[in-house]
Order: structure tokens, then C-alpha cells, then sequence
């Protein structure tokens, strides 16, 4: 789709002076509205001393919902069409802008999923990821990289905190019906 | 979600360290690619989304920007643009000899075209040497020939949208209409001859606005024709006052789609039709740029709304050298000798508050003989900090330890609080609500700019001095006018227990013997028991470093050993301490500094400058790190200013998160006297209950996020 975009844009620019790009509007909660250009983004980062359960809330179209606690220092830089949330010493999380309904900040740790049957909320937070909002219904299944089935942590309440106490270190896959997380655990 | 579809795995990664808890509303810092972080509070945004706009393109693929369109986060007396093309084509216009309407022309071309990006560079008024300012900022220039002017407008063709076609038969106003119109519209405002030109040059545009059928014949007449038909399309943050025939701010006002106009508020329709623009304006935000037909009237007029004026009728090239956006480099301060029994002088240069005297009569007086022979205190404008940082870095660089910039009238952009010549205050009735926001902007842009002093003209009332100590805390003093027209000398005056506000007596002098005059009805009084303090102002235009050299020697023989000249912020540093008024200890030249392993030169967190190049780093990361002044006697302490890495320019998430300040009488005992945790300011200012200490240590138990602790500068405030 990008792709697309800048080959039109090519053409575009070549005959007719005009384009389509992205802008990202601020909406503020007094009703003003702040607007900046995608293309002039270079970061967005958070100042703060570790808010108990407030975070950022990534909602795309797809009925997905995935927050990150500020006190794993997200950092937000978009590039080519791609929004990118790395925090601190994890990898990326990314999402075509195409698909990003709206990033809402608040309280995360009771991010309830969009879809009660297809998905749930990771909350990507310092000392581990909590996931909210698992289905009662839905089996949850812990898997390490070599295809192996482990046993899988107590879910309590439909939330399940993964950390290295919880399911050691290492790289591991876990599935909750139809969707599936990698998860990275370092000492 | 990329790579994150519902049947495909998300990609998390979690990490283990261990971090404390507090609640602190978050920060957003918004990093753009033309420099500017734009800080909001989380609490404050309900939602960010993202939406296709439609937009322009010239062939080289930039996107064309709008009036308004252009980033103007609410901190910037400008929009930010984006950093100056490389090269930049610049054209002589008074070599290709164009006539006043064809510059204004070249100038609103200029703006439009560099609002997308700087491009364009044109040399227009000089006093200094031609490449004097492109050079400081670093540019690289592709001269249009002069012969053949016009190819810089077919350069750029592709991104003006037709013209708007004035006459100035009726009167010369229409000018600054046809300019205020062409930079909303992207238009070149040309008269039927310069049309012509351009079809001669190839470029027949479409004329988009004609005003050579409006019957319009006065000021007023035209400029609310202006405010009834465009005002609301304006921007209201930057109102250009510039008489019609010079061209050289169009530039700034067409990037930014500002009005131009020229009233003058001595009519009383002019002023009627001024005051309802200016009441438009936010305080403590926006600012007139240009001048007046006459000057206190103006002045005095926009100060009525709470708003400055930043003379800058002739300043070339703002949308070039504001994009240079780079931090201003503050030197370290020299350090003052012990306050003795003797007369302290202070002398100060006029008008640096007018930024086009900063960008050409300065540059060139400035390179006089005298210069750096003897204490001498320059005005300069804090918004250069905004309009060319680098020439700010300019004059620092060249300034000799002698050299001591303050800042012009009154703070941020000239404001005439009260006008001593026509016994006046501006807007007395709502002082406090309009002078606290023009003092917060000062203050900010002061701290930026390094200004410790500010000349204010002529003079503050009680609330307006209130409201300097209370907004300007980083003020070691003020000077207002003594030009003698009541009875008997103004007095000095302390604000808040703090804040020394004293006469300027001679102000505006036209020479040495002037000013030699005037000291001496103190001078001749001093008997050596205790200090004495005198401070005069001479006008740049008769008494430059070259002439103020005498003054040397002519203080010196009026009380022979006893007369020292001094920089104005040792100055106001002596005046303090001699009242029993708190000063900064750190400019004391018998403090000793000790620290824990550093990376940097120890001397460095109390040197005065907060810049990076200047600041104190620790060696490792992750240790507490510790800075200790000794200051050699007990001092009452009451206040300490702790400046973080941001304050130098740095990322944010570099500052101190977590430190303590102690003090102590011997270095044995220590009492800690404030204890920060989870810092996210750039600056610490903290007033304690005085302590009697000789000593003062601040420890860093968490530096930034790189866990090394860096520290721009300290403060350390007490009093005999």
C-alpha cells in the first residue's frame, strides 16, 4: 500500500503538484485539536516517573488493542508508513498508521480487549507483560521456540502476568485461541 | 497492526529492573524533524488519531506549505522550519538595483518559498561584511547573478499561485496590503510594471488579486479594508508594523501569513483600528515586529495588550537564519573578585534591543578598538534566541571576558511599562494581568539567551516590579531611566528581598564627559567606607568601545585607585552583597569545587553557562555522582538552582531524575535541605528557609536514562 503511494506520488508531483500524506491530530481533551504532519515526526517519547497502571493504548482497526506502561519508556518514531513502540531493551512493536484507530493514554492496566473472542490486551509493562481481558473460554497455550508445549500459568480473573517467575527466561509463544504473542523474558 | 495480525504472533520483549514508584502526571515529548520538542501533558490529550490530507508538491519533492500550514509550537516567537537548503541561492539586491516595490516582491517571494524550506538569501541593508551572517550559520550560497535577477523568481515558479497587482499612486499603503495578501495566498505582490518584467523574464502569472481599482487614499482606509477582508485569515501571533517602503521583514510576515500594516496610534482612527489587532493577540505569546511611526506611542500602544514590540525594520533573512535552530552557546562567567571598599562602576551600550542593529550597526561597532579593554555591558535582544540563535553564538564567541550582554529594552521585545516623557503608565489599570505573561516570556527567553540584566524604559511601577522578581528569577538585576524629569534622582529599589532595581543616571548619554559628569556627583562623595555604586548608559551612536575606552582613565582620576569598572552581572553581584541581599556564590573567584569521577572539566558545574561543551558529566554511569562548593565563609543560603541536561540543549531523558542538596558549616556535618525525586524539569529552582552553611553539596543518586548524571550548572543563593 505504501508502495503504491509513492509511485503515485512520483507521478503526482511530475503533472499535477498534488499529493496525499498522513497527519496526525492531537485531540486535546478541551476540544482543540493539534495537527502535525507525519513526515515532520521524528519522536515522541515520554517524561515520567513510573504512574502506576498509565500507559499508552494502541487501537487498530482489526480490533486490537495493545498498551504500553509509560515506565517502559515507550518511544513512538514513525517512518515510511510504519509506526513504531520500542521501549526499553524490547524489541519493536509495529502498526501500519493505515490501520491505527486512535493512541489514547491512561490508566492501561484496565485495557479491556476489543474482541472478547478473537483477541486480547497485552500491557507491556516494566517486569513483564500482563494480558487482560482472556476469554474464559479460551485455553491458553505456552509453547518454547523448539515447537515444545509447556505448562501454562494460572489465568486469574481473565488476566495472566508473564514474567520470569511466572514462566522463567527465554523466547516462548503463547496462544489464547486465535492469536498468538512471542514473548522475549531476560533476567 | 503490522506484523501483528490476529494470526500472526506480536513481537514483545519484557525486561526485569526494578523501578520506583510516584505519581507524576507523564510528559509527551514530540520530537519534529525541524528541532523543535513540543511538551504536552498526557492528561491533558484524549486521543491521537491519523488522517490523509491533501497537499502540494514542487519537483524536487518537497511538500509546498501554506501560511498556515507552517509548525509554530506555542514556545516560539516563529514557526520552525526546516534547516536552510544547502546551497541557498542568494541574490544582491543592491547590486541587480531593484527598486523599493521590486524588493518587496523579491522579500515575500522569499518568505513563501522558504516557509517550505529555506532557500533564498537575499543581502539587502549592510553595515557588516556581506558574508558576515551566512557564514556564522554555516550556509552555503549559489549566487543569482545580479544582472539578471528575475531567474531567482523562475527558480521558484512552481510554487507562487499568480499575483496581486497594487498601485501605490493613492498611496503607498497598498504595498503593505498587497503583501499581506500574497503571503496568505501565495501570490507576488507586483505592481503593472514589475508585471511586466516578469512577462519580459517569462513568467506571465495569472492575476489572482487586483487592487489597482480600489479608491482607497489613506492609511486608515486601507488598512481596514485589510482588517475587514484578510485580518481573519491572518496570523494572530505575529503582527509586522513596517513602514510600506521597506522591504526587508515581508520576508518573516509572508512565511507566517502575517498582517503588515503601518498606523499610526497618535491618529486617533489609526489607533482604534491598531488596538482592535493588537487586542486579537495573545500576551505572553505573540509580538509586534517592526517599528512605529513614532516610538513611544507605539510602543506604549502595544504594551497596552500586554504585548512587545521587537524593533526589526531593517533585519534581512529571518526565515533563513531562524532555521538555523540551534541552542544559544553561553560561555562560562568570569568569576568576581572579593566586594571591597571601593566605587563600582558599570556602563552600558544602547539599543540592543533592536535586532536589525543587532544584525548590522553591532557586528560592525562591535570590531572597534576599545572592545575588550575594559568592562562593557551590551544590550542585546533575548529574541535573537528565536531569530538567529547563531548570531547570539556569534557575539559570544567573539566577546572577550570584558564583554557582558544584558538584555534591551524591556525583556523579551521592547515594552514601555512606563513612559517617563510623557509621565504615562501603559495599561496601569491591568498591569498585573498583562505584565505577568510578558515577564514569563521574558523570563524564558532571558534563560535561553544567558541575560542576566534587564534595561527597562524608563520605568516599572510596584506591580510591574512585582511581577519581575516574581516571573524572572534567573534577573540578577534591572536598570530603569533617570532622565532627570522629577524632582530630585530616582532611588534604587529592591523587589521581593532579592530583585535590585536601580537608576540608570546618566541614561542614554551622548559621551565620556557625560558620563564622567554624572559619576562624579557620587564619585566625589566616595570617602572609602564602604562601597559605592554608579551605573550609566551611553547611546551606541555616539559613545562606542572606541570613545568609552577614556572612561578608564577618566573615572580613575576623579578618585584615583578607588574605581573599578565591572561586568553589569558582577555589578548587580557586589551591589547585593553589599546590601545583605542574596547573590549567586558561584561567581565568587574563592570558591573551591570538588567532585566524584567526571568526564568533564570539575570547574564546569558552577561556571556560569549551562550550554553543552560546559557542562559537568560523570564518569560512570549508574553511581550517585556529587558536586561540593566550598565557599569559603558562612553565607545565609536561600535558594539553589540546579540546571539539568535539557537546560544545555540535551534530550530531556537526560536530566536528573533524583538528587539531594545539603550544607554545611565545616564539610563534616551535613544537613540536607531538599531532596528531588523523579525530576523531569530541565531547571531546579528551590527556596529554602535560610541556612547558615559554608558549604553546599548536590548529590545525584539518578541521572538520566543513560544513568549518567549530567549537571549544566548550579546556583547557590546567600547573603552576608
Amino acid at each position: 500500500m505504501r508502495k503504491i503511494l509513492l509511485v503515485t506520488s512520483f507521478f503526482i508531483a511530475a503533472f499535477s503538484c498534488t499529493a496525499q500524506e498522513k497527519v496526525m491530530n492531537i485531540i486535546k481533551t478541551d476540544g482543540t485539536t493539534a495537527q502535525t504532519r507525519v513526515a515532520d515526526l521524528k519522536q515522541i517519547s515520554f517524561l515520567t516517573v513510573a504512574e502506576d497502571g498509565k500507559g499508552l493504548q494502541v487501537t487498530t482497526s482489526d480490533g486490537e488493542t495493545v498498551a504500553v506502561l509509560f515506565d517502559a519508556n515507550p518511544v513512538v518514531t514513525v517512518s515510511g508508513g510504519t509506526l513504531t513502540v520500542k521501549s526499553a531493551s524490547a524489541d519493536d512493536i509495529q502498526f501500519e498508521i493505515t490501520d491505527i484507530v486512535e493512541i489514547r493514554f491512561g490508566d492501561v492496566s484496565d485495557a479491556t480487549p476489543i474482541s472478547e473472542t478473537e483477541g486480547f490486551a497485552c500491557v507491556l509493562q516494566e517486569g513483564g507483560v500482563l494480558l487482560r481481558g482472556i476469554p474464559a473460554n479460551v485455553r491458553l497455550e505456552v509453547y518454547s521456540l523448539d515447537g515444545r508445549s509447556l505448562p501454562s500459568p494460572a489465568v486469574t480473573d481473565g488476566s495472566l502476568l508473564l514474567n520470569g517467575r511466572t514462566l522463567g527466561t527465554g523466547i516462548f509463544i503463547v496462544k489464547a485461541g486465535s492469536f498468538s504473542a512471542k514473548v522475549c523474558i531476560r533476567k | 497492526m503490522k506484523d501483528s495480525h490476529i494470526h500472526r504472533p506480536l513481537f514483545i520483549l519484557l525486561f526485569m529492573s526494578a523501578v520506583g514508584l510516584m505519581a507524576q502526571p507523564a510528559t509527551m515529548m514530540m520530537k519534529l524533524t525541524n528541532g523543535a520538542v513540543v511538551r504536552a501533558d498526557v492528561d491533558e490529550v484524549e486521543r491521537i488519531t491519523f488522517a490523509d490530507t491533501l497537499y502540494n508538491l514542487n519537483s524536487t519533492g518537497y511538500r509546498i506549505l501554506e501560511a498556515n500550514e507552517v509548525c509554530w509550537p506555542e514556545d516560539r516567537l516563529l514557526p520552525l522550519f526546516l534547516p536552510p537548503a544547502s546551497p541557498v541561492r542568494s541574490l544582491d539586491l543592491n547590486a541587480a538595483s531593484l527598486s523599493g516595490e521590486e524588493r518587496v516582491m523579491f522579500c515575500t517571494l522569499q518568505g513563501i518559498v522558504n516557509r517550505t524550506r529555506p532557500r533564498i538569501l537575499l543581502y539587502n541593508h549592510n553595515e557588516e561584511p556581506r558574508d558576515t551572517w551566512p557564514t556564522a550559520h554555516s550556509l552555503r550560497t549559489s549566487a543569482i547573478p545580479s544582472s539578471n535577477p528575475y531567474s531567482l523568481v523562475k527558480l521558484f515558479e512552481e510554487e507562487i499561485n499568480g499575483l496581486v497587482l497594487y498601485s501605490n499612486e493613492r498611496t503607498n499603503h497598498y504595498t503593505n496590503l498587497a503583501a499581506t495578501v500574497a503571503g496568505l495566498d501565495r501570490l507576488l505582490p507586483v505592481t503593472e510594471e514589475i508585471r511586466q518584467k516578469l512577462v519580459a523574464n517569462g513568467m506571465d502569472f495569472p492575476v489572482v488579486e487586483d487592487f489597482t481599482s480600489l479608491t482607497m487614499t489613506t492609511a486608515l482606509s486601507v488598512y481596514k479594508y485589510l482588517f475587514d477582508n484578510y485580518w481573519e485569515r491572518c496570523n494572530h501571533r505575529l503582527l509586522v508594523s513596517e513602514r510600506p517602503t521597506i522591504p526587508y521583514v515581508h520576508d518573516i510576515a509572508a512565511a507566517c501569513g502575517s498582517a503588515c500594516v503601518w498606523l499610526d496610534p497618535r491618529v486617533a482612527g489609526e489607533r482604534t483600528l491598531l488596538d482592535k489587532m493588537l487586542k486579537e493577540m495573545t500576551p505572553g505569546r505573540d509580538i509586534v515586529l517592526g517599528w512605529y511611526p513614532e516610538e513611544r506611542s507605539g510602543v506604549g500602544e502595544a504594551t497596552k495588550y500586554g504585548l512587545s514590540t521587537v524593533p526589526a525594520d531593517f533585519f534581512e533573512n529571518t526565515t533563513v537564519y531562524t532555521a538555523v535552530n540551534k541552542p544559544v552557546v553561553i560561555p562560562p562567567v568570569p568569576k568576581r573578585p572579593k566586594l571591597q571598599n571601593r566605587v563600582y562602576a558599570a556602563v552600558y551600550i544602547s539599543d540592543g534591543d533592536n535586532i536589525q542593529y543587532c544584525q548590522h550597526a553591532m557586528a560592525k561597532i562591535f570590531e572597534q578598538d576599545g572592545r575588550g579593554q575594559m568592562p562593557m555591558n551590551w544590550t542585546i535582544s533575548p529574541a535573537l534566541a528565536d531569530f538567529a540563535p547563531m548570531m547570539l553564538n556569534y557575539y559570544y564567541r567573539k566577546a572577550s571576558t570584558n564583554d557582558c550582554f544584558v538584555s534591551g529594552p524591556s525583556g523579551l521585545g521592547y515594552a514601555m511599562p512606563y513612559d517617563a516623557h510623557n509621565a504615562c503608565y501603559y495599561a496601569a489599570e491591568r498591569n498585573s494581568t498583562l505584565i505577568t505573561p510578558y515577564t514569563k516570556l521574558t523570563q524564558s527567553f532571558i534563560e535561553k539567551a544567558g541575560l542576566r540584566v534587564i534595561t527597562i524604559w524608563d520605568d516599572v511601577s510596584t506591580v510591574q516590579r512585582r511581577a519581575y522578581a516574581m516571573n524572572c528569577p534567573y534577573l540578577y538585576g534591572l536598570t530603569i531611566n533617570d532622565w532627570e524629569r522629577q524632582e530630585g534622582r530616582l532611588t534604587a529599589k529592591v523587589q521581593s528581598n532579592w530583585l535590585p532595581i536601580v537608576p540608570q543616571y546618566p541614561c542614554y548619554a551622548n559621551g565620556v564627559d557625560v558620563i564622567t559628569t554624572f559619576f562624579n556627583r557620587d564619585i566625589k562623595n566616595f570617602n572609602g567606607s564602604e562601597p559605592m555604586f554608579v551605573t550609566g548608559q551611553a547611546t551606541v551612536w555616539d559613545a562606542g568601545p572606541d570613545k568609552l575606552i577614556a572612561l578608564k582613565d577618566r573615572l580613575n582620576a576623579l578618585s584615583p585607585g578607588n574605581v573599578s569598572i565591572v561586568r553589569a552581572d558582577h555589578w548587580f553581584s557586589y551591589y547585593n552583597e553589599a546590601h545583605h541581599l542574596p547573590f549567586n556564590l558561584t561567581l565568587l573567584q574563592d570558591m573551591a569545587i570538588t567532585s566524584s569521577p567526571a568526564k568533564t572539566n570539575i570547574r564546569y558545574a558552577a561556571d556560569g553557562s549551562p550550554s553543552e561543551g560546559y557542562i559537568w558529566i560523570s564518569r560512570t554511569a549508574n553511581d550517585t555522582s556529587w558536586v561540593q562548593m566550598d565557599f569559603k565563609e558562612d553565607y545565609s543560603i536561600s535558594r539553589y538552582v540546579v540546571r539539568h541536561a535539557e537546560a544545555a540543549g540535551m534530550d530531556a531523558e537526560l536530566n536528573s531524575r533524583d538528587f539531594t542538596v545539603e550544607t554545611s558549616l565545616d564539610g563534616e556535618t551535613w544537613q540536607t535541605v531538599g531532596t528531588h525525586t523523579g525530576n523531569i524539569a530541565p531547571v531546579t529552582d528551590a527556596s529554602i528557609t535560610p541556612v547558615q552553611a559554608r558549604y553546599v553539596r548536590v548529590s545525584v543518586t539518578k541521572g538520566g536514562i543513560d544513568g549518567y548524571v549530567r549537571i549544566a550548572d548550579i546556583e547557590v543563593y546567600g547573603a552576608h
